[in-house]
């Protein structure tokens, strides 16, 4: 936890939690295997410095710094190679003096130069198979070291002659080295197959949506086309013939209230098909444009009569969230039923239509100066009674107050992403 | 002397639904009803309609293109739309083109007698989409040709403000809002050329196609 805290803070913040950035892994490993070094071999250090063995604890020192400076280098920078370099410097120096104090290419500690190389490839995954050459060039040394000292004569008789040794760090270090190198080599090209595979998938995946998402579109153009065509034509028609049997049978009081609710049915189709086609070419889960169909209704509603109506939102674009698309549909019946129930019950002179967020759901409310008819047992109010029950339904708070001689209506509708906005249906 | 008027509407049933409910009004005489623009333009001389009901999607010319050349030669006709959806870009399009207003097709009968009535009294029906597309048309040009009481009634309607809501806050009469509607109307078919019409091309109110 901590460990993945400070590799986070270290990479450059491009790559934050961002694991589909390209340098991403290359970066991460780097950082916390660096995270680490530090600690351990100051302790080292410190150790060695109190036995005395000031050379070898001043390149522990400088390493562990270096390795701070790689971090940092890395974290602004996003580069490490040059503080690298330094640092590979530093370990060939610790690394030597460690074999120099134990009997050069004799030394047990000749197992820290491969160990060095395994580290190398495995830190720097594209270019730690150099260390290689630069292993293979320290072994030489030694060598010569070794030769010049005398070492030979003291160590041949039991250990093996030099040049035996010699041979012997040399072929482990270019077959550790080649064997490591071609496996790294061979993982980062899986790597890359595997992501270009992803990446192709994801393609094919984007491609197929935005498809279909052409094709619901050219759907929902289609049906919007053949409403306007012969749905809406052929409603006109209904409504225009209904009216025209209605003004020549004036005084027939059996047949008209017949014709009249042919004429209400045709209207309220009509409507209810508008608002469905409204709700299927716009982005309906858009709380603003809601928002403003209502106040466009609201609007044209209210021309009609002598009331006064506005609106106004008190919330910012990046406030609001997106709501259910079915949300809409539900809440533009309900504030139509509001509206008309202001204009038949309040006797409102004044009307204004709202929006606010709170947390979690954007409240749409309808106010006006006038007072409703008082919901009883027996004389049920059934706009009142339909706004209950469809906001019950879809998951929406319902609220009506009274106050200062105004009447408000309140729906507040949870977005999307609230984990409580999963039921709504149609009635 | 009733006020003349001509039908355009290639759907039979609603040309003639229209012709009843003008008829039966008493202050209005259809003189012609035509399914088309052709016919329309060709027999305009001898009708010779105060106004002119149009259908926007018709066979052949465009109701679009047929308010263009109406306009042309009878500038004082009005030309009033008719539609299924009232904010349609073709809708604004065709004030762009001259049109006075617009009216629903399923409006009922008092509605469409009143839409007439205030097309020719004063300025007809605007919805808050159109105006907002208004607006935008007024703000591409440099110098807005509206008074400044044109643009206060015009941005309460973009607003979503009832007439009587602006009436009140600018303290005049409702009938001088639709006055100034109208004017609006006026100077938005002298004022919008392409430009305006881009502008309606940019939106996507309700089908581009329409």
């Amino acid at each position: 936890m901590l460990n993945d805290k400070l590799t986070n803070y270290f990479l450059p913040a491009s790559m934050r939690y961002n694991k589909a950035h390209a340098r991403y892994d290359e970066f991460h490993v780097l950082i916390s295997s660096f995270i680490l070094g530090p600690p351990i071999m100051g302790a080292f250090g410190i150790f060695l410095l109190s036995q005395g063995k000031s050379l070898l604890s001043y390149f522990i020192f400088a390493w562990s710094f270096t390795s701070l400076v790689i971090l940092f280098s890395i974290k602004y920078f996003s580069h490490y190679r040059i503080p690298m370099g330094m640092l590979a410097i530093f370990s060939y120096g610790m690394t030597y003096t460690f074999i120099s104090d134990t009997g050069m290419i004799y030394s047990p500690s000749m197992t820290f130069v491969h160990m060095y190389l395994l580290a190398g490839i495995w830190t720097d995954k594209k270019w730690g198979w150099m260390f290689t050459f630069s292993n293979l060039a320290l072994i030489v040394y030694i060598y010569y070291q070794s030769i010049a000292l005398g070492l030979d004569s003291r160590y041949s008789a039991t250990l093996g002659s030099p040049v035996y040794v010699l041979g012997l760090h040399m072929l482990f270090t270019i077959a550790s080295g080649t064997l490591l190198g071609y496996e790294q080599y061979v993982q980062e090209s899986n790597r890359r197959k595997i992501k270009d595979m992803q990446d192709q998938q994801i393609h094919v995946l984007d491609e197929t949506v935005k498809k279909r998402t052409e094709q619901l579109n050219t759907i929902r153009q289609a049906m919007a086309a053949d409403f306007h065509d012969y749905t809406g034509n052929m409603l006109s028609a209904i409504t225009r013939q209904a009216s025209m049997l209605k003004v020549q049978l004036q005084g027939n009081l059996d047949v008209l209230p017949v014709v009249e609710s042919i004429i209400q049915n045709s209207n309220d189709l009509y409507a209810s098909s508008k608002d469905f086609l409204w709700n299927l070419n716009h982005d309906s889960d858009d709380a603003a444009e809601l928002f403003e169909y209502l106040t466009g209704y609201g609007q044209a509603f209210y021309n009609q009569f002598d009331i006064s109506f506005s609106s106004g939102k008190s919330v910012d674009q990046h406030q609001l969230h997106q709501l259910d698309p079915f949300a809409a549909l539900n809440l533009i019946f309900i504030f139509k039923e509001a509206m008309t129930n202001v204009v038949k019950h309040s006797a409102a002179s004044e009307v204004e239509l709202s929006m606010n967020c709170r947390p979690g759901r954007i409240v749409y409310a309808l106010i006006d100066n006038g007072r409703w008819k008082q919901e009883s047992s027996t004389t049920q109010h059934y706009g009142l009674e339909n706004i209950r029950k469809r906001s019950l339904k879809n998951n929406f708070e319902f609220a009506l107050s009274t106050y200062d001689f105004r009447t408000r209506i309140e729906v507040a509708v949870p977005y999307v992403g609230t984990g409580d906005n999963n039921s709504y249906m149609y009635e | 002397m009733n006020s003349r008027i001509t039908i355009i509407e290639d759907n039979e049933k609603i040309r003639e639904g229209f012709a009843a409910v003008v008829e039966s009004s008493g202050r209005y005489d259809v003189v012609s009803q035509y399914s088309n623009c052709e016919d329309a333009i060709s027999h305009l001389p001898e009708d010779s309609p105060d106004v002119v009901l149009m259908d926007i999607g018709l066979p052949g010319m465009s109701g679009l293109e047929g308010t263009t050349r109406i306009k042309k030669r009878l500038p004082g006709c009005i030309i009033i739309i008719i539609t299924v959806m009232e904010d349609s870009e073709k809708v604004f399009q065709s004030l762009c083109a001259g049109a006075g207003g617009y009216i629903v097709k399923n409006s009922n009968v008092e509605e469409i007698v009143r839409s007439i009535d205030e097309a020719l009294a004063g300025g007809a029906p605007m919805s808050l989409q159109i105006a907002k597309m208004v607006v935008q048309s007024f703000n591409r040009s440099n110098d807005s040709p509206l008074s400044a009481r044109e643009t206060e009634v015009l941005q309460g309607i973009a607003q979503g403000k009832s007439y009587t809501k602006i009436a009140t806050e600018l303290f005049v009469s409702k009938d001088t809002v639709r006055s100034h509607i109208k004017n609006i109307y006026q100077k938005l078919a002298v004022n919008s050329k392409s430009e305006a019409l881009k502008i309606a091309g940019n939106k996507k109110w309700i089908n581009k196609q329409w």
